[in-house]
């Protein structure tokens, strides 16, 4: 369901750009070998813009629900609207979170939009502060981006929007108004770092363009494999914050004696497994935009069969993983998925920087990928 | 603790613990460095300036830096962060390696350093409670016990180094951390307040902390090294935009804030906004910073404040003083090149071995 919703997303906002989702190749059916500027511009274009324009979409009406719940005192219907909402605009941002260059990483957005890990809670501290402050000027328009990263994001709404004990919109006293206006202007600050994200990867002065004419006279990239280099660190990352986000925490928390709850993204809003899957949905269509399985080598046909198998096999899994953690936590079901989604992620990432990569000529350096 | 972090024999030539020495003659300078070799195996590799590879040491995961005592021919090297193993060994393979472990509610860095006479030494940690930097100290004398710890006077302590004058310990607070439970994603990226802090090693007070202004305060400082007129020169890596990535290189002081070089000179963008690891030459003049992601090693002149060279080297990494005004630098690709006042460099190369961030001379 969670795969639909993404790809209809997707495909509606790229106006006709499809993700394409390749039938399983096989040894003897590989596709095109693309060239460096070619897996870069498909990158872009078929997964990297429409994604972000998918974000983008989705807080609008993140901020458009979130003022009517505002606006209709709290009423069942509009926190349901506003809930269902935020569950889209996480699900848009776990799809691309991995991409970790470009507009993304100007003007702290990546960690406004989400600021995580939060070992120590340091939004709820702080959230809970400035509203018991009620300092007006905090949630004028466009007042809150020059506030703690810790409190401008997803991180900070889910506290309010999850609630249960003080529903969002529904009281009338200072602070319970005060809580939902500083609820709208997270979501109006989403929606203003999206769109600045979506628009700073297009026009005459995109990232896309700076991407795409890699030269001498570019600053950022010298040439193809430069920008090649980063679409595939970003697949490796990708993988890396599924497994160091999701599933290490979680057979950390439950090896411990006695066993312990471990502290996942979206635990409040029940989101671990919609983002992971989205996560994992993301990385697998941006997997297919590069085109790189193509780069299989002769000798190892198996990972043409693997490849495939492996990325369905973690979705379908992630898939599973709330209803085991909330009915079955610590069973061997619920074990046996965490580890055999480890074990697919680390062997997708392993095939995709040291054999891929390598065999399209990407240069993914041990210490250039992964140092200190 | 320390006995569930069990060696795991590679799959190479080894052994029982370790491999066992080349034969030829005693080599005038002996390199370590940790290293991945193939199947995800890890390991130290002790060589000769002339390749030979001496000895091979396995340990169970990923390790960073060694630790090289001044006194005895001794190393550590400890699991890159967030770690929960140091492994100490002998350099000339006498003695049984000896692993030793953080506090549960700890976890190291990737690097440490030995006391002046090699009989403590100071590890980098992090606090899980607090988040706070701490640097655990351990007893060196026989049984690695942990004896104490004091503050790093910051959050994510990196490289750490004994000055000159063995009573102080800089320290670079990188400005980030990392957990246990979720591995390498850094924790307060958007929060970052990295600094050198001074610290007094018999007291563990604090001297003197130098941050950076606030525009620049993504950059995490990381790794170092003192001149012989009381500098501590830095290299640091950029967390924010690459396009805003500003000079990557400076120097600061006890009582001298922190200075960068000239970002036109050393623009951070060139070096793709990430420096691997520092070194000074033997003469004390010349500042070496490798630049892994941009393939590259510059030379800085700390008199001068200038680029003076660059040497374009796949994937550099490590970095030790070789001769006068020279360095040696291994890199992720096996390579480990050898500079020669005013001659040609060696150039060694080691099979299915990719070399870690960091390389230390014995």
């Amino acid at each position: 369901m969670t795969s639909h919703w993404l790809r209809n997303t997707v495909a509606l906002v790229a106006s006709g750009l499809l993700v394409a989702v390749s039938a399983a190749p096989t040894a003897h059916a590989l596709p095109v070998r693309k060239s460096h500027a070619a897996l870069v511009v498909d990158s872009i274009d078929k997964f990297i813009i429409p994604h972000n324009e998918a974000f983008k979409a989705a807080t609008a009406r993140l901020a458009g629900a979130m003022a009517a719940v505002c606006s209709a005192g709290g009423d069942a219907p509009s926190r349901a609207a506003a809930t269902a909402a935020f569950a889209d605009t996480a699900r848009a941002w776990g799809s691309l979170d991995f991409i970790r260059f470009g507009p993304v990483t100007r003007a702290h957005r990546l960690e406004r939009v989400l600021f995580w890990p939060d070992p120590r809670a340091t939004a709820q501290r702080q959230l809970g502060a400035l509203i018991a402050a009620r300092k007006q000027d905090v949630i004028a328009p466009g007042a809150l981006a020059s506030q703690s990263v810790a409190v401008q994001g997803l991180t900070a709404l889910e506290i309010l929007l999850y609630d249960d004990k003080a529903p969002l919109g529904t009281g009338t006293d200072e602070t319970a108004v005060y809580r939902c206006a500083f609820a709208r202007a997270i979501a109006d600050n989403l929606a203003t770092i999206a769109r600045e994200i979506a628009d700073e990867w297009t026009g005459a002065d995109g990232f896309r363009l700076k991407m795409v004419a890699a030269g001498s006279d570019n600053p950022l990239y010298k040439d193809a494999s430069e920008t090649a280099r980063d679409v595939v660190k970003g697949l490796a990352t990708g993988l890396e914050l599924c497994r160091d986000r999701f599933l290490m925490p979680e057979l950390t928390a439950l090896a411990a004696d006695p066993p312990k709850r471990a502290r996942l993204p979206f635990d409040r809003a029940e989101l671990m497994g919609a983002y992971l899957s989205a996560s994992l949905i993301g990385l697998h269509d941006l997997f297919d935009a590069t085109g790189l399985v193509a780069f299989v080598p002769a000798d190892k046909p198996w990972m043409a069969e693997f490849l495939p198998r492996a990325w369905k096999s973690l979705i379908a899994d992630s898939a599973t993983l709330d209803g085991l953690r909330t009915s079955q936590r610590g069973s061997e079901a619920h074990l046996h998925a965490l580890r055999k989604m480890r074990f697919d992620i680390g062997g997708i990432r392993s095939i995709v920087v040291r054999e891929l990569a390598t065999n399209a000529e990407i240069d993914m350096g041990f210490n250039e990928l992964d140092g200190d | 603790m320390t006995g569930a972090l069990a060696l795991l024999a590679l799959p190479r030539a080894f052994g029982c613990s370790e491999a066992s020495a080349a034969a030829g003659a005693s080599p005038a300078h002996v390199y370590v460095s940790a290293a991945r070799f193939p199947k995800n195996a890890y390991g130290v590799v002790i060589f000769a300036e002339d390749g030979r590879v001496l000895r091979e040491i396995p340990i169970r995961e990923r390790g960073h830096d060694v630790a090289v005592d001044p006194v005895f021919r001794r190393g550590v090297v400890f699991a890159r962060r967030p770690g929960a193993f140091a492994l100490a060994f002998d350099i000339d393979g006498a003695r049984e390696p000896s692993l030793f472990a953080p506090p549960p509610n700890r976890h190291f860095y990737g690097h440490g350093i030995f006391a002046r006479d090699g009989r403590l030494i100071y590890a980098t940690e992090h606090d899980a409670e607090t988040g706070e930097g701490v640097i655990g100290v351990y007893d060196a004398t026989g049984n690695w016990r942990r004896t104490g710890e004091f503050p790093s006077y910051g959050v994510g302590p990196h490289e750490a180094i004994v000055l000159a004058d063995g009573k102080t310990l800089a320290v670079a607070n990188g400005g980030f951390s990392n957990d246990l439970a979720t591995g390498r994603e850094s924790i307060g990226i958007g929060v970052m307040e990295p600094n050198i802090a001074f610290i007094d090693l018999a007291t563990g007070s604090l001297k003197a902390r130098h941050g950076l202004s606030g525009d620049l305060n993504m950059l995490s400082l990381r790794h170092l090294v003192e001149t012989p007129r009381g500098d501590v020169w830095f290299g640091g890596q950029w967390q924010g935009a690459m396009e805003e990535a500003p000079s990557l290189i400076g120097c600061v002081g006890l009582d001298k804030s922190v200075r960068l070089l000239d970002a036109a000179d050393a623009p951070g963008v060139a070096l793709r906004g990430y420096i691997g690891a520092v070194a000074l030459s033997a003469d004390g003049r010349y500042l070496a910073a490798t630049a892994p992601r941009a393939d590259r090693v510059i030379y800085a002149d700390t008199e001068t404040g200038k680029i003076v060279r660059e040497i374009a080297i796949d994937d550099s990494s490590g970095i030790v003083p070789a001769g006068r005004a020279e360095f040696a630098m291994s890199t992720g690709k096996g390579v480990v090149r050898i500079g020669h006042d005013g001659g040609e460099p060696d150039l060694r190369t080691f099979s299915s071995t990719e070399f870690d961030n960091h390389l230390r001379r014995v």
